[in-house]
């Protein structure tokens, strides 16, 4: 009997640290979707790393103009952004460069090698060493306004577009290049591999309004010939093809009807 | 002898010291001249990105020779814009690699019975 009795409370035990800690990934909060932390020389300067909430910029400019214009990587910490390029004027300081002016007012400037003790708050504003609860609160008042949507940060991005609600800029000054009207490949189908999942149909328009080609081409998807590469959903799952952005940032694969959108023959 | 000597080199000063600014300048001037080149040349090279589908197999190639051409010129940039337009270059270049390769494979599909 007392054999049994340790049996069941050594399966208890590990039943509840199974359950405490587990193996399943806490399902990322509608603020925190998106966000990335950049610490390649944070720490060596003294600082936090720098949080960055991509649901803010998105707003107010489409994908091409940071990872295409200005050249944020698709990683974090990819780019290995140093504070002498941001002074310069590059990546976050392309905007963040204390001149820019957003809805009348100016942007703070990103970063400088020299600073007062008034100037602490401005880097804290970036290099974040505590959740600041001012951000969470303009996230609830940015997404009182939105199109809402199950999943990711709650929005439906898209819709807002289309809707005029919000109005995310292609063209950064003396960042970005006059482009042209750009020469749009037609949407396909791909066949879902699952029986009874309906196939996908590929927007490319809805993709290049935001990206451009040489955002996704052929960094992400390689293949030259139609139908040459098969995806997975286990690659996809593990952030390769769609799931470099759909899982982070644009809307999560958990979205399936978002994609497999074509109806069951 | 002495005066008219001397004359003839305070008139000649003005020309020596403008050619020595010449001298000190221009490197200066053609590194700025350099720098304008390899800015238009990026511009030149990156806005036909856009319409990179409808390009010919002949302008891609001849936009690779280019890319290839510039990126020599964008590696003796300081490094802040070396990493910047060395990449935004990377992308622009690949994509019209991935045009090319995509054109010719059609073309060599057609060919094939």
């Amino acid at each position: 009997m007392k054999r049994w009795m340790v049996i069941f409370v050594v399966l208890l035990a590990a039943g509840t640290a199974f359950a405490a800690g587990g193996v399943k990934k806490r399902r990322v909060l509608a603020n925190e979707y998106g966000r990335v932390v950049i610490g390649n020389y944070s720490a060596k300067a003294g600082l936090a790393p720098v949080t960055f909430d991509h649901w803010i910029h998105r707003s107010r400019f489409t994908c091409r103009v940071c990872h295409v214009d200005i050249g944020f990587g698709m990683k974090a910490n990819s780019t290995q952004i140093k504070a002498a390029d941001n002074m310069k004027g590059y990546y976050c300081g392309s905007c963040h460069n204390g001149r820019m002016v957003v809805d009348g007012r100016k942007l703070f400037a990103s970063c400088s090698d020299t600073f007062a003790k008034e100037d602490v708050k401005r880097c804290e504003k970036c290099h974040q060493s505590t959740p600041d609860p001012k951000r969470d609160e303009q996230f609830a008042a940015f997404v009182d306004k939105m199109p809402r949507e199950r999943f990711g940060n709650g929005v439906n991005w898209e819709l807002a577009e289309e809707r005029g609600i919000i109005k995310p800029s292609d063209h950064l000054e003396g960042v970005s290049l006059n482009r042209g009207k750009m020469v749009i490949q037609k949407d396909f189908s791909l066949e879902a591999k699952v029986a009874g999942m309906p196939d996908i149909i590929f927007s490319h328009k809805k993709h290049t309004v935001w990206n451009g080609c040489e955002f996704c081409h052929p960094e992400i998807f390689v293949g030259i010939r139609k139908g040459a590469t098969k995806y997975s959903m286990i690659e996809i799952f593990d952030g390769r093809y769609c799931g470099v952005c759909h899982g982070s940032v644009a809307f999560p694969l958990s979205d399936c009807q978002r994609c497999h959108t074509k109806s069951v023959q | 002898m002495i005066s008219s000597n001397s004359g003839g080199l305070r008139r000649l000063l003005p020309v020596g010291v403008l050619l020595l600014l010449v001298a000190v300048m221009a490197p200066g001037v053609a590194v700025s001249a350099d720098s304008a080149g390899w800015q238009e040349e990026f511009a030149d090279l990156s806005l036909p990105a856009a319409q990179a589908m409808d390009l010919p197999v002949g302008q891609l190639q001849s936009l690779l020779t280019r890319c290839e051409e510039l990126k020599v010129k964008i590696q003796l940039l300081d490094e802040t814009e070396r990493k910047v337009y060395g990449k935004r270059l990377q992308m622009t270049c690949d994509l019209y690699r991935f045009m090319l390769d995509s054109k010719l494979a059609a073309e060599e599909g057609k060919g094939q019975p």
